[in-house]
This record gives structure tokens, sequence and C-alpha cells, in this order.
């Protein structure tokens, strides 16, 4: 076996403790997202402050697994975490907004 | 070391996750599929009361009054419980800081039926949302149902492929493993719009309480300041205690019935400052909680009905969650989905152990793990049949009698645990499973008789439909109980 092929096929396996970093990761950042989402949501409605809250909490419950599903499952070139991290962003940024 | 691939990613978070939390997932599930049929539980646990009444009067509902000044003199917020098809007894209801304890009233006369007092089956909502320690619990099953949607979701990916021709494969008597994996996917796929419904819509209800949508910090001190003005104002307390003149209900019933229509009040809540005459939930699948406010002179305040399109979709979601809305047959449906995915639950947790027996096997922590199983999949059922054991056993005239009722459940559940992780511990697993399901299957199956035994004028022929129901149950319970136990190796 060449040491080349070697280094190829350890790099395509990985110790269960990397996983539970990558977990943590993708925990941190999807958690993120969804309590940005919560935090915020109450300044987007215009009319009633209640219902741009109901409606955040309703995005943020079906955004946390969505949001760390992508962030631990592609994390090739750290594809998913890159992305959840911007959304996390985007939505901590959309926090300063009143409507 | 593990290939790192999409899928085998995905396998390893499935398994862990979902075993650390649906050690707790399953309790969940299981009490709330329970609790579905709460209602019919309590009637169960007061055999003394009829299990049919005459129409409510109005004579009945005023003769329901000097109990309720009796509950607002101490401070509760009573609430009479109208009939109607699930429950034909009049009952006037109030919390005890976990469950919604009820004293029976004769809807056609206003007698006070003499009936055992008992948790009912609150108990088993209360354990399904809060697992009985308040906003505690209510994190931890709202932070589980958050991680079930995660479980759920890597489920998804690992299955994709095979998601319709698992469908079509059950091999009970193959190699164990095998079979148990059939069990699990064919629990699962069926009933997977079901899972994510509830797991959906049962996180959304407590958002708040994980999701505040304030910043943390906030959300904590506000947690803890409101508690410390309360317990330090004596002013609010003195007001508590003074208790006005209760007016007559049955022209505030019919005022109330002319908004939200006859036939349509499901309860009459007693605030402090007023009363509220609430639609049932049975109503309709929204959960509007519509309500007709009077104050204790009599006079109409005002009618609430929350509207808007968000509220009314909340409504919706909070409707399809608790389903008290559905005839019997929609709530059979929900009973047997959620008893599909406590199946699914509990055969994921049988599956994690038997994945890594031959590794692990020998390790204190898995056998620690293989004992929180036992405690969990056949504990918690054998401390749902010592509940009801208890509730037939206990004597009646006791004051602590339903505090007695939870303690039987929590004992057994315990000495469950403790066998159960003690046994593994010392290598008795065999024995272990053996005896806990074994005395499963006995509590179940005696459960019957004792129903009949206990009973006033029960015979095994003219069984009303919730005391047959829950026996033959009870019957099923210790058959698949006993059949396992056998099968054990």
């Amino acid at each position: 076996m060449s040491p080349d092929l070697s280094s190829a096929r350890q790099k395509a396996f990985v110790s269960p403790s990397r996983l539970v970093g990558r977990v943590l990761v993708a925990f941190v950042l999807a958690w993120a997202v969804a309590h940005f989402l919560t935090l915020g949501s109450s300044g987007w409605g215009p009319g009633n402050r209640h219902d741009a809250m109901i409606f955040g909490q309703m995005i943020a419950v079906a955004a946390f697994p969505i949001m760390g599903l992508l962030a631990f499952g592609a994390w090739k070139r750290l594809t998913g975490p890159v992305i959840v991290a911007c959304v996390a962003c985007l939505a901590g940024l959309a926090t300063l907004i009143h409507l | 070391m593990i290939q790192d691939r999409l899928r085998t990613r995905m396998g390893w978070l499935h398994a862990w996750s979902g075993f650390v939390f649906g050690l707790l997932l399953v309790c969940i599930f299981a009490s709330g599929t329970i609790a579905v049929f709460d209602t019919e539980l309590t009637r169960w646990l007061q055999p003394e009361v009829p299990p049919s009444a005459t129409a409510l009067t109005d004579e009945a509902l005023e003769e329901t009054l000097p109990t309720i000044r009796k509950l607002l003199e101490r401070d509760e917020k009573p609430f009479i419980t109208l009939p109607s098809e699930r429950d034909p007894i009049l009952r006037v209801q109030y919390h005890d800081g976990h469950e919604f304890l009820n004293i029976p009233f004769d809807p056609g006369t206003g007698q006070e039926l003499a009936a055992r007092a008992t948790v009912g089956g609150t108990f088993f909502y209360d354990l399904h949302y809060s697992l009985r320690n308040g906003d505690t619990g209510i994190i931890f099953v709202t932070f589980s149902g958050l991680m079930l949607l995660i479980v759920l979701g890597s489920g998804i990916i690992i299955h994709l492929k095979e998601l319709i021709p698992d469908l079509l494969v059950l091999r009970p008597f193959s190699a164990r493993l095998r079979a148990w994996l059939d069990v699990h996917v064919l629990a699962s796929v069926p009933f997977l719009p079901f899972a994510f419904m509830m797991a959906y819509t049962g996180t959304f209800l407590h958002t708040r309480s994980i999701l505040p949508p304030v910043s943390y910090l906030a959300s904590i001190n506000a947690a803890i300041t409101p508690v410390a003005v309360r317990a330090e104002s004596p002013a609010l307390q003195k007001e508590k205690t003074v208790v006005p003149a209760l007016p007559p209900l049955s022209p505030l019933l019919h005022d109330a019935e002319k908004v939200v229509r006859a036939g349509q009040v499901g309860f009459i809540l007693f605030l402090p400052k007023n009363i509220l005459i609430s639609r049932t939930d049975a109503s309709g699948p929204a959960r509007t909680r519509e309500h007709v406010d009077f104050s204790y002179d009599g006079h109409f305040i005002r009618h609430v009905l929350l509207t808007t399109p968000l509220t009314r979709t909340q409504q919706v979601m909070e409707g399809i969650h608790y389903v008290r809305w559905g005839g019997a047959g929609m709530r059979w449906l929900y009973f047997i989905s959620g008893l599909a995915t406590t199946i699914m639950i509990g055969s994921g947790l049988v599956l994690f152990l038997m994945k890594r027996r031959r590794l692990s096997g020998g390790r204190v922590i898995f056998r620690l793990a293989e004992g929180l199983t036992v405690s969990v999949l056949v504990g918690f059922p054998l401390a749902c049949s010592g509940f009801f054991w208890g509730n037939r056993l206990l004597s009646g005239g006791s004051e602590q009698r339903t505090q007695e009722e939870v303690t039987v459940f929590f004992l057994i559940w315990a000495a469950s645990a403790v066998w159960g992780m003690g046994g593994c511990l010392m290598k008795w697993r065999v024995q272990v499973w053996r005896s806990e399901l074994g005395l499963l299957a006995v509590l179940s199956a005696l459960l019957g008789p004792l129903d009949l035994l206990t009973r006033s004028g029960g015979t095994v022929f003219h069984t009303p439909t919730v005391f047959a129901a829950v026996d033959l149950i009870a019957l099923c319970v210790a058959a698949v109980a006993f059949q396992i136990a056998r099968r054990l190796a």
C-alpha cells in the first residue's frame, strides 16, 4: 500500500471524540440561530408583537434541527458550519431591526 | 474510528442522541399516549362514580357553589367541568400544583358523589409535559422534544434510500439484531408524520421555556424576582382570602351560551376577580379557549376570542397536540400512533445496546446503560400497573390518598430502577429483564380481575367501555411482556 493511499484512507475516518466536538459546534451554532430568531421576532411585527413572537418561535423550533443537521452533516470543507454561522450572524443582526 | 461519510456520521448522531434522549423520550411518549385517555382513566380510577348520568340541570349547577366557595377560601382556582360525551358527570376541579383533582357531582340532582380521591388520568398528563417537576421538568421535556426532531431527521437521512422497501420487511424469527431493526423501522416509518407533528407541536407549546423572547439573563431575573416580591407582600396574601358572594351560575351560563352557542361551554373558571365561562376544547381542532367573563355580582364584563391568523395557527397546533376535539376514533388513532412511536424509541434503545454488547458488554458504563434501559422500558409500565393497583387497594378514607397513589408509582419505579441497575452491574442481565417482565405480566394480567373485584356491581359481560378498554389493554401488555420474557436468551 502506498503511503499516499494510506493517509487518504486515514483521512476518511474520524474518531468519536472528534465527532463529539463537531456535535458541540453544530449545537452552539444551531442554538444561536434559534435564539436570535425568538429574540428578534417580537420586533419584526408591525402590528401585534405577540403574533410576531409566536411566528418567531414557530420558525425557531423548525430551524434548530435543520441547522443542527446541516452544520453536523456537511462538515467537508466546513461548508455546513460556515453556512449556519452565517445564518446565525444574519439572525443576530436582525435582532437590531424594529419595525 | 468511524468512516467520515454523511450516512455513518448521521448513524453515529442518531444512535447516541437517540439513546441519551430516548431514555427520557420513551417515558414522555408512553405517558402522553396514556394521557390521550386521561378523562376516561379518571373514570376507571373512580369506580364509585356511575358510568352514565342524567342531563345537567340548573339546580345541580347551583349545588356546587358551597364546594366552590370552600376551594376559593383555600386560595385555589376552582372550575366546574360540565358533563360531556367523554364524561357525563359534573365535576368541580382544581389544580394541586401537579394534577387536576376532582369532586364529582350528579348532574341531575347536584348531589356530591361519594368517590375515592384520586390524582386521576391527569397524573399521566402532568408526567408527560413536566415530569411532575414544574418548570424544570418542562425545560427537560421541551429540550428532549427539540432533540427528538434531530434524532428523527438523522434517522431519515440514514434510511432515505430504503425508506419504502423497509416498510415491507418484518422478520420476527430472523437473527435478533435483524428482527429488532425491522421492528424499529416498521414502527418508525408509517408513523413518522405523527412523530414529527407531536415533537414539533409539543416543543412549540413550551418554546418559551428554553428559547425565551428575551436574553437568558433577563429571563432568569424575571423568573426569580416576582416570586420574591409575592412572598414578601402580605397585602396580596390578605386580598386572596376574601371571597365575594357567588352569583347564581345558571343565568350566567345561559348568557354565555348565547355567545358561544348552546352545548359549547366546557368549563366555568373562578378567578379571584371574575368568573370565566369558557368554550369546550372539544368544539373544534382550534383550541381557542374563547371565554365570556362575568363579575362576581353577575355582570357581563367582556367576550374574549383571539382571531389573528397566527393566533389561530397556534390554537390549531395546540388543538392537534391535545386532540380534545376528536371523537373516540381519533383518540384511538392517537393512542396507536403514540404506542408505535414509543415502540420505535424503545426498540432503538434495545438496538443501541445490542450493537455494542460484543465490544463493550463487560464495561461498567454499558451495564449501567442497560440497567437504565430496563428501568425505563419495563420499570415505567410496571410503575403504571402498580399505580392502578394502588388506586384500587389503598384505603378510601385517607386525606393523603392522592399523594399515596403517586408514592406507590414512584416507589415501584425506584425499586425497578435499583434492581435493574444493581442486577445489570452484577451481570444478572437476563434475570433482571426476565424478573421485571414477569412481574409486569402478572400485575397487568391480574388488573382485570382486580377491577371486577373492587368495582361495585361489576360483571364480566356487562362491563362499561372505559373499564373494559383499560382491562383489555392491560391484558395485551401482559401478553407482550410474557412473550418477550419467554424469548429472552
